[in-house]
């Protein structure tokens, strides 16, 4: 069997595609099985180049094979698109030999196999660069030949993707390509020698020197620390120092300074790079200037801290706001109690008014005993009401700050003594004894007569009020070295004890009482107001059903 | 037999007002001084009507109202209010009573109130 009997034997039996072509790339002959590959019946194609049937943007790659295999008789693998008749492209896998010539004694031929592979994209819009495929390359263990590894695994990986195209066949290349890109690189890069003594910079590309601005023969020769100025301190610095001593990768990011002093922030990647023997030999670094986002990253802190800071004014006033809510909420309810009060308060003496005075004018037979007692009552509960009215406006003109205190400095033992007369004669009248004891004859004190006497005229009438007939009202004058102390003692009714802690609210009416006590409600919240603007206190202690005891202490 | 009268009210004026009034015209008057006092005389005695203040002392005006509506269902309840709540006629309707009279009163509006829950009795 001669090669063409051979070869129409495998073009036959083989599933794929096996041609053969002149040396120019004529097609010479073609598997049966082309028509259903290519879509070509074999005559179609003879005698026409491959070339002609490829996508032209392979062409360039499929010459270049051509020429390879031709002159050099590299025999090796590539991979190119084909133009089906109907114009779609397959993807196919070939390998070319050079043959002696079948049909001239002296000739060659190109014997080539092809196999169809997954199909790309065969749109003609979307097409991909394919390449040549060196896998016999004798570049072994170089760059290129890890790229080309890559390379073929990317295309298995993602076959829609656009794959690179690095076909560098030899180690000048890659030196070429690589340099161009680190010299070209917009990164500080720079490379120091670790066997050296103190690490010098042994390589700087231009982005380093423009970051920078030392030039290249500033900086060649010594250990890239110039950049640290005095700031040694740095945490990234330590970082560094670390990974240097141990041989390390790292990132870090450190507070450098240009030539002109100007402090810029590095992020600094650095990388060891080792020998076949694994001895450490030079430090590649890879600076970035990222003063800009460091900028900004602190104009964003300063800002998120400010806003926090609103944040936190903004809940405080909203609390504030609540509180200050509730405060009128609880304002409002007490204007309301207030209002309430009020309006007992004068309903009750105004009835008795009007209802004496209708039963006067009505009945002209009255007893003389009677006209003259409702003519009293009325008398009594109009200026019930005037007291009322009076009272009033006391507190109102208290609690709106209005009322002065005019402060002397005068004996509280003569104020006492002038208001127990003002009530002796009532105190009298009711059979209650008045006792007075003071522990000396004259105690100074910073105080407001008029004011002082209000009270204690207030605590001496309730005194004699509540009193059991016959008993007692004792008063006491006490002192320490700052302070001095009216006491008014009674021995009557007292008060009880759920009582006590409201005894000085405005209106409130005790609950506890047997006797018809009728007051304005406002003489004890008077009292202590007037006793609170002369920077004193006020207390009450009683108990139930023998007496009580009140007494105002202020300064001296 | 002359209608009789609980004047439960703590203001000796009011005490003294009603008592004379009520009396002069035909009616048989007793004053309690509080509510406790009132309870007590209901005890011992048999009223036709309780006429009672809002604010007293240990129970006020309208719970006692409710009490006597329990317990002594006949009696009719007039409360006298010197309107010192909010919404106090509903409360004071709520309560029970036959009747209700603000302070000042016109004497004459308290008698013919009375003449008139008097009157609603019978019918």
């Amino acid at each position: 069997m001669n090669n063409i009997e051979w070869f129409d034997f495998i073009a036959q039996t083989s599933g794929d595609i096996i041609s053969r072509h002149t040396l120019g790339g004529q097609f010479l002959d073609l598997s049966e099985n082309s028509i259903d590959i290519l879509g070509y019946d074999k005559t179609e194609l003879i005698s026409i180049p491959l070339c002609s049937v490829v996508h032209e943007l392979d062409t360039e790659c499929v010459r270049n094979y051509h020429t390879l295999l031709v002159n050099e008789r590299i025999s090796q693998w590539i991979q190119f698109r084909f133009r089906r008749k109907n114009g779609i492209y397959i993807n196919l896998r070939s390998l070319g030999k050079v043959i002696h010539s079948q049909t001239e004694p002296e000739g060659f031929e190109i014997i080539m196999y092809s196999k169809l592979i997954e199909s790309f994209d065969s749109s003609p819009h979307n097409v991909e660069t394919r390449g040549l495929l060196n896998e016999h390359s004798d570049v072994t263990g170089s760059t290129a030949n890890n790229m080309l590894r890559y390379y073929n695994k990317h295309i298995e990986k993602y076959p829609h993707r656009i794959t690179p195209k690095i076909p560098i066949y030899n180690s000048e290349e890659e030196y070429k390509v690589l340099y161009r890109a680190i010299s070209h690189s917009t990164n500080g890069i720079t490379i120091a020698d670790c066997r050296l003594p103190d690490m010098p910079l042994v390589y700087a590309n231009p982005a380093f020197e423009l970051m920078t601005g030392y030039s290249l023969e500033e900086v060649l020769g010594i250990n890239c620390r110039f950049l640290h100025n005095h700031d040694k301190e740095q945490e990234g610095l330590h970082l560094l120092r670390k990974a240097i001593q141990s041989a390390e990768p790292v990132k870090v990011v450190l507070r450098n300074f240009k030539k002109d002093g100007t402090l810029f922030w590095n992020q600094l990647e650095l990388s060891p790079v080792f020998d076949n023997e694994g001895t450490l030999t030079h430090f590649v670094g890879i600076a970035s200037d990222i003063t800009q986002e460091v900028v900004a990253r602190n104009e964003i802190t300063e800002l998120n801290m400010r806003l926090a800071e609103t944040n936190d004014l903004l809940r405080l006033e909203r609390d504030s706001e609540r509180q200050h809510a509730k405060t009128l909420e609880k304002l409002n309810d007490m204007k309301n109690d207030f209002v309430s009060s009020v309006s007992h308060e004068f309903r009750t003496p105004l009835a008795s008014i009007i209802g004496f005075a209708q039963t006067l004018l009505r009945d002209k037979n009255l007893p003389e005993t009677l006209r003259e007692k409702f003519t009293k009552i009325i008398h009594d509960d109009g200026k019930r009401l005037a007291r009322i009215v009076e009272d009033l406006l006391d507190i109102a003109r208290i609690e709106s700050g209005k009322t002065s205190v005019y402060k002397k400095n005068q004996n509280i033992v003569q104020t006492v003594k002038d208001a127990l007369t003002a009530v002796k004669l009532d105190a009298e009248k009711n059979n209650i004894n008045t006792i007075f004891h003071s522990e000396n004859e004259i105690i100074n004190a910073q105080f407001d007569k008029d004011k002082i006497t209000q009270v204690l005229i207030n605590l001496l009438t309730n005194a004699c009020k509540f009193s059991h007939p016959n008993s007692s009202v004792d008063v006491r004058i006490t002192q320490d070295a700052n302070l001095v102390t009216v006491h008014i003692i009674d021995h009557g009714i007292g008060i009880h004890s759920e009582d006590i802690p409201h005894i000085f609210e405005k209106f409130y009416r005790v609950k506890h009482t047997g006797k018809e006590i009728r007051g304005t409600g406002l003489g004890l919240p008077i009292a202590k107001n007037l006793i609170e603007l002369h920077n004193g206190t006020i207390t009450v202690t009683s108990v139930y059903g023998e007496g009580s005891e009140f007494a105002f202490s202020i300064p001296k | 037999m002359k209608t009789k009268i609980l004047v439960i009210e703590d203001e000796i004026s009011i005490q003294v007002l009603l008592q004379h009034v009520l009396e002069s015209h035909g009616y048989e008057v007793l004053i309690a001084n509080d509510s406790k006092e009132g309870l007590l005389f209901l005890e011992h005695n048999t009223f036709d009507i309780v006429c009672t203040d809002i604010m007293l002392p240990y129970i006020n005006g309208l719970d006692l109202c409710k009490i006597i509506r329990e317990k002594y269902p006949e009696i009719l309840v007039i409360v006298v209010s010197s309107q010192s709540q909010k919404n106090e006629k509903d409360k004071v309707m709520e309560s029970g009573a036959h009747g209700y009279i603000t302070k000042p009163f016109d004497v004459e509006s308290l008698l013919k109130l009375l003449r008139t829950v008097l009157q609603e009795k019978i019918q």
